[in-house]
């Protein structure tokens, strides 16, 4: 694991032409700010991983992203479109797709229904009202379950899925979105450290079709994975850089002191 | 015998029984089996509504009793005792007030379009259908979800009976519409006791069905599961929820209407009593009986209840304790068998296939029997 | 002024009807549809008691608290228990029930059926003597005041300290705060839910069945009387914010006063209008509750 950290190694760069971006962004509760001014940008097919403590604020700026959290300030452009407050599901049809830590499928469907639902990129009402089911999976629905490994569970209830399967069908749900950019909440949270293996690789092989954001606490699969890393502590962006200058950066190394999660993982 | 070929069958037989059911009724047995048809077709709203999409309407009433007083206007008017004015409007007009619908009592020209039948007609679907749109853009832009979609819907058909009450020189008040004439379509006039307006209601619930399976079994029916089990993964998925949401309650309260005209037609009155709470929560319970995901379950379902509090009700020993039968059913349904006959008849068939054959189970794409 | 202390009176009634649909509610997310038959099983508690055992109307209120709470606590034993998490099934289930306890009561409990009939019961109205010494008025501040009025103004407020003191202060208040917060986790601590449960539905049914008692004083009673009192309580629950018993006593007083005065100025049906109207707006604009700051 740690050969592949040394061969992920890259210079940090500014991105010339993002694909995301935010301006100021900012989210309060009650006040208390969760997220503050944070500036992304991130760059067409980069995979970008968010680190920090438990309530830096990781999650909250995911949800923003895809617009479950409304924000307070700020501004979040996709491409030459500001996509703040637009709604979760405009935000989607603009090519934004999300993984939610615990997987969040249709559980009393079957994985293929599951897949036709997301695959399905004609939304309205209208639209759908003459459009019949088929019984089988289309092609892509097919390529997609055959990346995650579930092609020999189409007719099987989501229900009745491990744990495991639920996040790779949850994943491939967003893969049938075809998004732009792909938004990960611990993808690898819960797996057997070979299902972890699989997800990096699935990762890194998303990465350049896709955009792909991932918040991680497992700094092994972080290493595994990454090119740039971004730090968030307390609801700001503490760093911003590669995983060695992450790791010996002192204001990092400053905020994490005593914390094994950095320098010992 | 799949399940899918299975329930196939059971439509086809269901229909096919009502088809051939009057050859061994009498005119009153006729004219009731045609109300509890209508009961049908409000259960089929509600199994639209409730079964596909988690919507939990306990306003149906309002609907309901909507689409019954459009119909049960024009049929009062049609009746040649209303002419110029409704009889009830007299009982309650100013002394001097004068004698047209113009003005005889305040907004009483509302009812001026009702002279047409037509009007009435199309009113009875279109007015809850409406209605439904403004209420549910309301609920469902706010994301008004679960148990208070539930009681919103239950307040506003509290609402609409306090008003129908209580406009009587407009409404007919606390006794309703009773004065009617029959329906006449073309020349042809439906006899409630006669076969006509069994094979009418039948016809429409046949339709209704139809239309219902196909919207359902489709794209459309889909999406809705899907925001039933988890509304959030939808609008990450790109689907607007509140549209679909509105889609089916409006779809849902149509059927609604239609069916309230449906029981003018049959009863031959139309009353504030419609609107009530314990009739729309009992609506509930018939879809839920037969089944809340079926759609030919909710049908039976509001068959059964129906018919069995019917015979309860002509035996003496028996009349006093069907109100207790009945809540026990409930409770029971609730308890014992959540998805109901739908649910039994499915389970039959689920374990045969899991116990015939193991992994050459079809993907179950369509829901219901 | 009038006005204002028949809005106190109503808001009072509803008070302590929301009360225990509170606490039930807010404990185990039960939508009890047969709370408002606990009012009228109060009701006819106090009915029985007065004309057979000789009761005067204080004495019925305990008697009917004991009376409801017991009917509580087998309602929540056989039926509810089996519910939990399925909101809308609690709802269809308890509205079978509330059919139930209608029809028992209408039917002298089954005793009809034998023909034996017990005065007090069946389908007709009844009415209940009333204490002459709440049957005075009082001035306050140049007004007419009946003393029933306060009488049930007085018992609302005494109830919801009671309540208060029981939630807030005993160790049964702790664990039912617990369990309403985090059921498992209180569970894991050791804390029997079930019987927490159980128990809190028995008391919230005994506070419907104390509001049936004093119901009784100024309305007639019958079978049917209770079902409009559980959507209104049900509705002052959730303005007042599921969960707060402040929230519960303010909504309580501010949707008696709005169908009071609503009912002076115009009638009664405009003021149960406006009460719903008031509710529905309360719920799609603010379904967290009128007095509930929203956090997180």
């Amino acid at each position: 694991m740690l050969m592949t950290a040394i061969d992920g190694k890259q210079a940090f760069e500014p991105v010339a032409s993002p694909i995301l971006r935010t301006r100021n962004l900012t989210v309060r509760f009650d006040e208390f700010p969760a997220v503050r001014d944070v500036n992304l940008d991130i760059a067409d097919g980069e995979l970008r991983v968010v680190i920090g403590a438990n309530g830096a604020g990781k999650s909250t700026l995911l949800d923003l992203l895809c617009g479950k959290t409304l924000p307070s300030e700020g501004e979040i452009w996709l491409r030459d479109k500001n996509i703040a407050g637009i709604g979760e599901a405009a935000i989607a049809r603009s090519g934004i797709g999300r993984k939610f830590q615990t997987p969040t499928v249709f559980k009393d469907m079957t994985v293929l229904e599951n897949l036709q639902v997301a695959s399905n990129r004609r939304v309205r009402v209208f639209e759908n009202l003459f459009e019949r089911i088929a019984g089988k999976a289309n092609e892509r629905e097919a390529a997609v379950a055959e990346r995650t490994g579930l092609q020999d569970s189409l007719s099987r209830r989501a229900s009745e899925l491990s744990h495991g399967q639920l996040q790779w069908l949850e994943l491939a749900m967003v893969l049938s979105q075809e998004p732009k950019i792909i938004l990960l909440d611990e993808p690898a949270a819960g797996m057997t450290a070979a299902e972890t293996d699989k997800t990096a690789g699935l990762l890194l092989d998303l990465a350049g079709d896709h955009t792909v954001l991932v918040i991680e606490h497992d700094m092994a699969f972080v290493r595994q994975i990454c090119r740039t890393i971004t730090v968030m502590h307390q609801g700001a962006v503490l760093a911003e850089g590669t995983a060695e200058e992450i790791e010996h950066n002192p204001a990092v190394i400053e905020a994490y002191l005593g914390s094994a999660t950095l320098s010992h993982a | 015998m799949t399940y899918r070929s299975a329930s196939l069958v059971a439509y086809v037989a269901f229909f096919a029984l009502l088809m051939v059911l009057p050859f061994f009724l009498n005119s009153f047995w006729t004219n009731r089996m045609a109300t509890y048809l209508v009961y049908s077709i409000c259960a089929l709203g509600i199994a639209m509504s409730w079964g596909y999409a988690g919507i939990l309407s306990l306003g149906q009433g309002l609907f309901f009793g909507m689409g019954a007083y459009m119909l049960a206007m024009s049929l009062t008017l049609a009746d040649p005792s209303n002419n110029p004015v409704p009889e009830l409007m007299l009982l309650n007009m100013e002394p001097d007030a004068v004698r047209d619908l113009c003005c005889v009592t305040t907004g009483s020209f509302l009812w001026i379009p009702f002279r047409w039948v037509t009007v009435g007609l199309l009113a009875g679907i279109v007015v809850p259908c409406i209605l439904a749109a403004l209420i549910g853009y309301v609920m469902f832009k706010r994301r008004t979800t679960g148990v208070y979609v539930s009681i919103i819907t239950l307040a506003f058909a509290l609402i609409g009976q306090l008003l129908i009450i209580n406009n009587q020189p407009l409404t007919g008040g606390f006794n309703g519409l009773a004065s009617l004439a029959a329906l006449e379509v073309a020349g042809f006039e439906f006899d409630p006791y006669g076969p006509s307006v069994y094979y009418l209601v039948t016809f429409t619930l046949l339709a209704v069905t139809l239309l219902a399976r196909y919207l359902l079994s489709g794209r459309v029916g889909q999406v809705l599961k899907a925001i039933r089990e988890d509304e959030a993964r939808a609008r990450y998925l790109g689907y607007d929820v509140e549209n679909y949401k509105l889609f089916i309650f409006c779809v849902s309260a149509g059927v609604a209407g239609l069916a309230g005209m449906l029981f003018t037609v049959t009863s031959e009155f139309a009353a504030p009593s419609l609107m009530a709470t314990s009739f729309s929560i009992s609506m509930v319970i018939w879809a839920a009986t037969g089944g809340r995901a079926s759609l030919l379950g909710a049908c039976i379902g509001a068959l059964i209840v129906n018919f069995i509090g019917s015979l309860a009700s002509e035996s003496a020993t028996f009349q006093p304790v069907w109100p207790i039968i009945l809540g026990g059913l409930f409770v029971f349904v609730v308890l014992v068998m959540p998805n109901g006959i739908a649910g039994l008849f499915k389970d039959f068939f689920d374990r045969r296939s899991a116990s015939a054959n193991d992994g050459r189970a079809v993907p179950a794409t369509a829901e219901g029997s | 002024m009038e006005t204002f202390v028949i809005g106190l009176s109503i808001g009072s009634i509803l008070f302590m009807v929301a009360l225990g649909l509170a606490i039930i509610y807010g404990t185990m997310k039960v939508i009890n549809l047969a709370h408002g038959e606990m009012v009228m099983i109060g009701a006819y508690t106090t009915v029985l008691a007065t004309k057979h055992l000789g009761f005067n109307l204080y004495l019925c209120i305990p008697l009917a608290f004991l009376v409801t709470a017991a009917f509580g606590y087998v309602i929540e034993r056989t039926v509810v228990r089996r519910l939990y998490g399925r909101l809308l099934d609690t709802l269809l289930a308890t509205w079978g029930i509330a059919l139930i306890l209608q029809q028992l009561i209408r039917i002298h409990f089954g005793l009809a059926l034998f023909g034996i009939h017990i005065d007090g019961l069946g389908s007709d109205l009844q009415n209940v003597p009333v204490p002459s010494e709440l049957q005075q008025a009082f001035q306050f501040l140049g007004a007419n005041i009946p003393v029933y009025r306060a009488f049930i103004f007085v018992m609302a407020l005494v109830l919801g300290a009671v309540s208060w003191w029981l939630i807030f202060k005993t160790r049964f208040g702790s664990q039912l705060r617990a369990v309403s917060v985090a059921r498992n986790t209180a569970a894991a601590c050791g804390i029997n839910d079930k019987r927490v449960n159980t128990l809190a539905f028995a008391y919230g049914s005994g506070l419907a069945g104390i509001a049936g008692v004093l119901v009784s004083g100024f309305k007639t009673v019958s079978p049917d009387m209770g079902t409009p009192y559980v959507v209104d309580a049900f509705l002052v629950v959730v303005a007042g914010g599921v969960g707060h018993l402040m929230g519960t006593l303010l909504s309580a007083g501010i949707l008696g006063e709005v169908q009071s005065f609503v009912a002076t100025w115009l009638n009664d049906v405009y003021g149960r209008t406006v009460l719903f109207t008031v509710v529905i707006l309360i719920l799609l604009f603010k379904p967290q509750g009128l007095f509930v700051t929203k956090s997180r």
